[in-house]
């Protein structure tokens, strides 16, 4: 990692301005930081929204029979929670850390195109308003599943085109972002901040964004050609005009796969800059951290078929699929290994970020292992469409991406807040959603390994136990969630004033500006050594 | 060069780069419907 040397200068031109007033400085801003933290406080609205249907989800499944929801409604919960955690809470969580942090992190005065930066912003609760508008329509919001397979997803009412549409938004809003991403990190770098001395989360970013605008035009044109095979007499999708249904599928999981990696390595990013900071060490193999980042974008783009074991592929195809899955568990290790060996030796301490970053090293790593479990291809076909696949993309994007956004809040609060959170209740907050993720998600193993399908609102009874106690779990994460919200707005509000430092000795440009960061800052380029 | 005309100028590259994602992003979204329609 680089060292920097920076002192921070207040802006010496005359044409510097704080926020405009009012609702038109979040309507117009094109300030990174504004805009930022509307990404971020748009999540946290859509982690209650999406939030929402999981209990409405898990109270259905609190026991066997239907109690609460008929079955309709209950796909359409599941369909939903789905897009809005993906599309609405968990990517734009990571493109507001983005916004907020990478200027920070090169030492550039914003991001490289500020306008295009609002627009992409803007879309996004637009694109969510339509999708949940979908549950107030005829025939009530999408049900076939975030996946969209046809010919079931075409059997949607009124709710389809908006469906689409909306997709197409998120997708725009994704493109438009990365972009922009990308161009901030390729030009705006301060002086000497070579490629290879951009910290961690920079570089983790970087990847996601080509990865997005590879992956998201495909999920683009794929759910446009279920549009024209609905309502323009197209047959893509349709055997009887020899389409083919499993074609969505390839389509599909070609976006999807690179998708589950573009929700965790941004939380990649944010662990490797939090576990040093805390061991008071510098990251171990930061090459290989690049390295491995950059293997495990290439590896999600030849991986896809293994979520379609099952249809009938040959087995030439299942063995490549099944080998390319296991290999991205090489570039992941070096990963894992690296955090670890960062922490060899370290002065640890276990403030809230830390104990967030420690818990995603873990529970990641078990959403992993049960990842490679799903790889072998003959075993797959017993797990396949089972709550065992809900286990394990839960582990990994519960405690992986979101545990990741959390740690990465924490981290970064006291330097957009200019206050310190309250510890106490950081750690109370850990521990209830430590635990009750994995009394939520741990039992889902067992259930999908005794049989349970996915996507049903009844079970039968011997499913009974495990669901329960699944449900409790998830009863205690709602609190967690609630915690988590009062937390972050009492420290917006107030609290101890933090250092411009903030934690023991960090490395990184963005500890060298104050805190809370000035509405602008590297107004002049700082010097990086 | 002042502070001012180089970001101007790093913004100025940002933006040809920027409609060069774009235009790539845009290809793959249009080739890939034609590709598999042309195909069937």
């Amino acid at each position: 990692m680089s060292t920097q040397t920076h002192d921070h200068v207040e802006p010496a031109h005359d044409d510097q301005h704080g926020p405009a007033k009012g609702l038109t400085r979040w309507l117009f801003t094109t300030n990174h930081k504004d805009i930022g933290t509307l990404y971020l406080l748009f999540a946290l609205v859509m982690l209650f929204v999406g939030g929402a249907m999981a209990m409405v989800i898990r109270l259905e499944l609190f026991q066997p029979g239907l109690q609460f929801v008929n079955p309709d409604f209950y796909n359409q919960m599941v369909t939903m929670h789905a897009l809005i955690m993906i599309f609405g809470m968990i990517m734009p969580a990571f493109v507001g850390f983005a916004n907020w942090m990478i200027p920070l992190m090169i030492g550039a005065p914003d991001m490289a195109l500020p306008r295009l930066n609002n627009w992409s912003f803007w879309i996004l609760p637009f694109a969510s308003g339509i999708l949940l508008s979908t549950l107030f329509m005829e025939g009530g919001g999408p049900a076939g599943g975030w996946t969209l397979y046809p010919p079931l997803s075409l059997q949607a009412g009124n709710s389809f085109p908006f469906t689409i549409f909306a997709i197409h938004l998120l997708g725009m809003s994704s493109i438009l972002g990365s972009i922009n991403i990308i161009v901030t990190i390729m030009n705006m770098r301060a002086p000497g901040m070579s490629l290879l001395k951009m910290p961690l989360f920079v570089w983790t970013w970087l990847i996601t964004a080509y990865l997005l605008i590879a992956a998201m035009p495909v999920l683009a044109g794929g759910v446009t050609m279920l549009l024209t095979d609905q309502f323009f007499g197209t047959t893509f999708f349709n055997a009887a005009g020899g389409g083919d249904p499993v074609l969505f599928q390839h389509i599909f999981w070609f976006f999807g796969h690179p998708e589950v990696y573009i929700i965790i390595l941004p939380a990649f990013g944010i662990v490797s800059q939090i576990i040093p900071t805390f061991s008071r060490k510098p990251l171990f193999g930061y090459a290989a951290m690049v390295y491995a980042t950059a293997s495990i974008g290439f590896l999600s783009f030849i991986v896809w078929a293994h979520h379609m074991f099952t249809v009938g592929m040959p087995l030439a195809g299942q063995m490549f699929f099944m080998l390319s899955t296991m290999l991205i568990a090489i570039p992941t290790a070096v990963k894992i290994f690296n955090w670890t060996a960062t922490m060899w030796r370290g002065s640890l301490t276990f403030e809230t970020p830390m104990l967030f970053a420690l818990a995603f090293l873990f529970l990641f790593t078990i959403g992993g292992f049960s990842g490679l479990m799903l790889a072998i291809a003959p075993a797959d076909f017993q797990y396949h469409d089972t709550y065992f696949v809900v286990a394990h993309f839960h582990y990994v994007l519960v405690p992986g991406a979101l545990f990741g956004a959390i740690a990465g809040a924490y981290f970064w609060l006291p330097k957009w807040t200019g206050h310190m959170y309250d510890e106490t209740l950081g750690k109370i907050h850990f521990w209830l959603t430590a635990i009750s993720v994995n009394v939520t998600f741990f039992p889902q193993h067992f259930l999908g390994l005794a049989g349970m399908p996915r996507r049903i609102p009844d079970y039968a009874t011997q499913f009974a136990d495990w669901n329960m106690i699944s449900s409790i779990g998830s009863f205690g994460k709602l609190g967690g969630v609630v915690l988590f919200a009062y937390i972050v707005f009492k420290t917006i509000r107030g609290g101890a004033k933090a250092t411009a430092q903030v934690w023991d000795q960090p490395e990184g440009l963005e500890w060298t500006v104050p805190s809370p960061a000035p509405y602008h800052t590297f107004d002049e380029a700082p010097v990086v050594k | 060069v002042t502070e001012a005309a180089q970001i101007e100028e790093q913004r100025r590259r940002a933006r040809r780069v920027a409609l060069l994602l774009g235009a790539v992003a845009l290809c793959t979204y249009l080739g890939f419907i034609l590709a598999i329609g042309l195909r069937r």
